[in-house]
């Protein structure tokens, strides 16, 4: 075997182990010199980076089919095997949908850290910063490759307390505590139940390997109604990791209470939780799919549900949100349920013909979504970490005229609003394309939803770009540009967004569709090279950017014929807003952010109160949202 | 938190030492009989924190319990990659290698007159990684406690 | 706010969910069970001994491949050696987790604000 064979049969160990070595001695280095620290941890997450990227290189230009078996402990060439080719060893499958989440991963880690260098610079405690931060990269990377329900949990478990201590990080303001305790309470419950329904397959079944629980569940001649139950959990507690609602309530504290790049890195362990969502009910219940069709499909109108729910939910009330990060927050729940709904469809016509004339589309857009969503999430956290650092402050109101100085953050934030929005030819528009066309063809009101959605995420994201970054300068705020290495996290993730924008397609075929095809199991291509297929038409981002560079030169060539030289004289000079007089008794005469869409808020206060009403901020009104919705669940695993 | 009166500091120095010795058995001897790293360590780290009571926590010296408790794990991840070189990632080359280190090999349980007996330098790695799990748990919840020690009771809160 | 006889009836609802899973699994040990195992490529049922994996630990740890006299370390330290060391890590995060969240307390008096540089 030669050394690249034996590098890659080992890389997904090393993956673990090497956060979790630069994690465990970051403190040791940091107690001999802050420098040598600091080099310890960039040297971590390059060769993380580096491994990961020839990892995921390999896997996908395979197809996406299990490319290795990593036994832990076990001999070389030895796979331990007993009867019925079960492994009596924690073990790690690499295929597709691990790649492509591992990668998703170390992006945003490799952006964050970067970011963090200057960001974080102000604060004490920063050898345990970044020990927390390659503790949740390790924890993100475990998740995701591991092929033991037990191992999944020891990482879900890792992630969850990492999370909270970042959280915590901010000593200085008490709402961080509040925000850690809630994630806390809330993770470790569903850790719990999480644990319990571990159990119950492991008494049922004596075996741990995902692989095996599937042959095993698959077993019978009909589904037991105890494996429907833990489905039922699995489904709710991982949906509770994503952050869909009715389970996203400690999501918007958390998320907007941790430092800024921690966010960013809050959300691929969000996605680890999806991943675990859809591994449970592709994997784990998908090998015998006559015996448990009834029970997926079931297990996919309830992510859809979750999907709707967290998409409009979401979107509506991150439209009132007056403060900046937990505005994204609530985007970020919102944007989950793209791919909740993505997937979900795949799931709630998985093996029936309708599979693949839509299903397989819809699924990878939702997949495609999830790399999307790390992508222009991060860089929006990073972004509103920026605006953070310079105004001083986090109410939109307070804020105003940023852009001026800060024009390269504006820059980055428009690319990011514009993805997020699903705006053509960001990358967003691709995914939500797929999604769109895809969803329609299932059930046109959810397509509907899902449009209209994408509406209210946009005017969202136009009010806190009018808030921040135009009108008057707030003077209390600092001046000039954020420092170049915050700059350089936003320009990598920035440049991999515009990257996936001009090549959807290739991006398609080359990253998702191995993962759709590791999760179901059925070959298929939804990408060529530069055109992505919807299954009804396709989209190709070059020929739109042409037809734009076209249109603009046209409006350039008229623009150059027109008269020159118009100055306007008197009255004329004065600059107004719409009709208005820009200034009241020599103060500046603005709408702030909270009274933008005043009128949308008003006519829709019968839905608003309820709803605002709901995130009440009391622990245990949470917590019973979480128990109320895992019964519901499980009711509707066993009875329908 | 200060320190106790001498009758409380006396009768801890008597009682730390068999505590200590319990906790040292029950790691060492974790791959012969019931108990390991984890155990061992908490009855070790419940020592310390009796010794936290009776003198007080101020003189702790937390930064040499920090590397002590990153020595511990870095040390396993550390025979994990040892792994590598004769197998996968964990994987126990000093089991019944004869090597001295723990490798000596078991009499087996068939036609075995004593199917418990086992001499103390077997089972390969299972006893380090014991002995760095212990070594990790002692020093990390003894910092657990001295830390939550000098907070309840270093007078206010900082505001 | 929620009435409390509602939130007690879903916490009633949930346990008994988690109740009905717990006595509706197979008795504990049961040497002689078996667990039908689907296989994918026939399509067909085969039967597999279901204390498979707790027989191997049992026979082999005391063998070579461990040589561990206590068979429950073998298994924490060397069969699943690796959750022992996430486990360990979960100790380790909760520790940092410590120490930074109440960083500011254990800071001399003379700074206000432990959490930021001034």
């Amino acid at each position: 075997m030669s050394f690249y064979d034996s590098f890659i049969e080992t890389a997904p160990a090393l993956l673990v182990a090497i956060p979790l070595l630069v994690a465990f001695m970051t403190p040791i280095m940091s107690k001999i010199s802050s420098s040598l620290r600091k080099v310890w941890n960039i040297l971590g997450i390059l060769i993380v980076s580096a491994v990961m990227l020839v990892l995921g290189f390999e896997v996908l230009s395979g197809g996406g089919a299990v490319s290795s078996v990593y036994v832990f402990g076990g001999r070389e060439g030895s796979l331990f095997p007993l009867a019925g080719g079960n492994i009596a060893r924690i073990s790690f499958y690499v295929d597709g949908m691990s790649a492509f989440m591992g990668l998703l991963m170390t992006v945003v880690a490799f952006g964050s850290l970067i970011y963090s260098l200057s960001f974080m610079k102000r604060y004490t405690g920063l050898d345990k910063y970044y020990t927390l931060l390659f503790l949740m990269l390790a924890a993100n990377l475990g998740m995701v490759f591991t092929g033991d329900l037990f191992n999944l949990f020891v990482w879900f478990e890792i992630s969850s307390v990492a999370i909270c201590a970042l959280t915590a990080f901010r000593t200085e303001r008490g709402e961080s505590f509040e925000g850690a305790i809630k994630y806390l309470v809330y993770s470790t419950i569903a850790g719990l139940v999480l644990l319990f329904a571990i159990g119950i397959l492991y008494g049922q079944y004596g075996h741990l390997n995902i692989v095996y629980l599937s042959k095993a569940i698959g077993g019978h001649s009909e589904m037991l109604v105890m494996d429907k139950l833990v489905l039922g959990i699995l489904v709710t507690v991982f949906a509770l990791k994503a952050g869909s609602v009715p389970m996203h309530m400690a999501t918007p504290d958390a998320y907007s209470e941790a430092p800024a790049p921690i966010t960013a890195m809050m959300v691929t362990a969000s996605q680890a939780g999806l991943y675990a969502l859809f591994r449970s009910v592709f994997t784990l219940y998908g090998a015998n799919i006559q015996i448990t069709q009834a029970t997926v499909h079931t297990a996919g109108w309830v992510v859809v549900i979750l999907g709707i729910l967290a998409m409009f939910v979401g979107v509506t009330m991150a439209l009132v949100q007056k403060d900046i990060k937990r505005l994204m927050a609530y985007h970020a729940i919102s944007q989950t349920g793209y791919m909740l709904l993505g997937v979900g469809v795949g799931m709630a016509v998985y093996n029936t013909p309708e599979f693949l004339e839509f299903g397989r589309v819809a699924m990878s857009g939702g997949i495609f979504h999830i790399f999307n969503h790390a992508l222009y999430k991060g860089l929006l956290f990073l972004t509103a970490g920026a605006i953070i650092y310079k105004a001083g402050t986090r109410d939109l109101n307070k804020m105003g005229g940023l852009g001026r100085e800060m024009w390269l953050t504006a820059i980055f934030f428009v690319i990011g609003a514009l993805a997020i929005s699903g705006v053509p030819p960001m990358n967003g528009f691709s995914s939500k394309l797929l999604i769109y066309e895809s969803v329609f063809k299932f059930n046109p009101i959810i397509g509907a939803i899902a449009m209209l959605v994408s509406l209210l995420t946009l005017a969202s994201f136009v009010k806190v770009f009018y808030s921040a970054f135009m009108g008057p300068r707030n003077k209390e705020m600092k001046r000039g540009e954020v420092p170049t290495t915050m700059l350089l996290g936003m320009a990598l993730l920035g440049s991999v967004i515009l990257v996936f924008s001009l090549l959807p397609g290739l991006v398609v075929r080359t990253l998702v569709d191995p993962a759709v095809n590791a999760l179901t199991g059925i070959e298929g291509t939804t990408g060529t090279s530069l055109t992505l297929f919807t299954g009804e038409g396709s989209w190709n981002a070059i020929v739109l950017l042409g037809a734009f560079a076209v249109a603009l030169v046209v409006g350039l060539l008229i623009r150059s014929m027109g008269h020159k030289g118009t100055t306007p004289k008197g009255e004329g000079a004065k600059p107004y807003l719409f009709g208005n007089p820009t200034e009241v008794d020599g103060k500046p005469l603005t709408v702030t952010g909270s009274n933008l869409y005043w009128g949308f808020t008003k006519a829709l206060s019968r839905y608003y109160r309820p709803t605002e009403g709901a995130h009440s901020g009391l622990l245990n009104e949470y917590i019973f949202y979480l128990i109320a919705s895992m019964v519901i669940v499980m009711a509707v695993m066993v009875f329908l | 938190m200060k320190a106790m009166s001498p009758i409380v500091r006396t009768m801890t120095g008597l009682l730390f030492a068999p505590i200590f010795l319990f906790g040292a058995y029950i790691i060492l001897h974790g791959h012969l009989t019931p108990g390991g790293g984890f155990q061992g360590g908490a009855i070790i780290a419940t020592g310390m924190a009796l010794f936290l009571v009776a003198f007080g926590s101020e003189r702790w010296r937390k930064k040499l319990l920090s590397i002590l408790e990153s020595t511990g794990l870095m040390a396993f991840v550390s025979i994990g990659f040892l792994g590598i070189v004769g197998g996968l990632f964990l994987y126990n080359f000093l089991a019944g290698t004869g090597s001295p280190i723990f490798g000596q090999e078991i009499a087996g349980m068939a036609g075995y007159a004593h199917p418990n007996s086992a001499p103390l330098l077997s089972s390969g790695t299972v006893a380090l990684l014991n002995m760095f799990v212990g070594l990790e748990v002692v020093s990390g919840l003894t910092l657990i406690v001295v830390t939550l020690g000098l907070f309840a009771f270093s007078g206010k809160e900082d505001d | 706010m929620i009435n409390n006889g509602v939130k007690l009836l879903f916490l009633l609802l949930l346990v008994s969910g988690l109740s009905f899973m717990a006595w509706g699994i197979r008795d504990f040990g049961e040497p002689d069970g078996e667990v039908s195992m689907y296989d994918e490529t026939s399509g067909e049922t085969y039967k597999v001994k279901r204390t498979a994996m707790d027989d191997h630990f049992i026979e082999s740890s005391q063998s070579k491949e461990t040589s561990t006299n206590n068979a429950v370390t073998a298994i924490v330290f060397d069969y699943r050696g690796f959750d022992t060391l996430g486990e360990a890590t979960v100790l380790f995060a909760a520790v940092t987790g410590v120490l930074v969240s109440i960083r500011h307390a254990l800071k001399s008096r003379s700074k206000p604000k432990g959490g930021v540089k001034r």
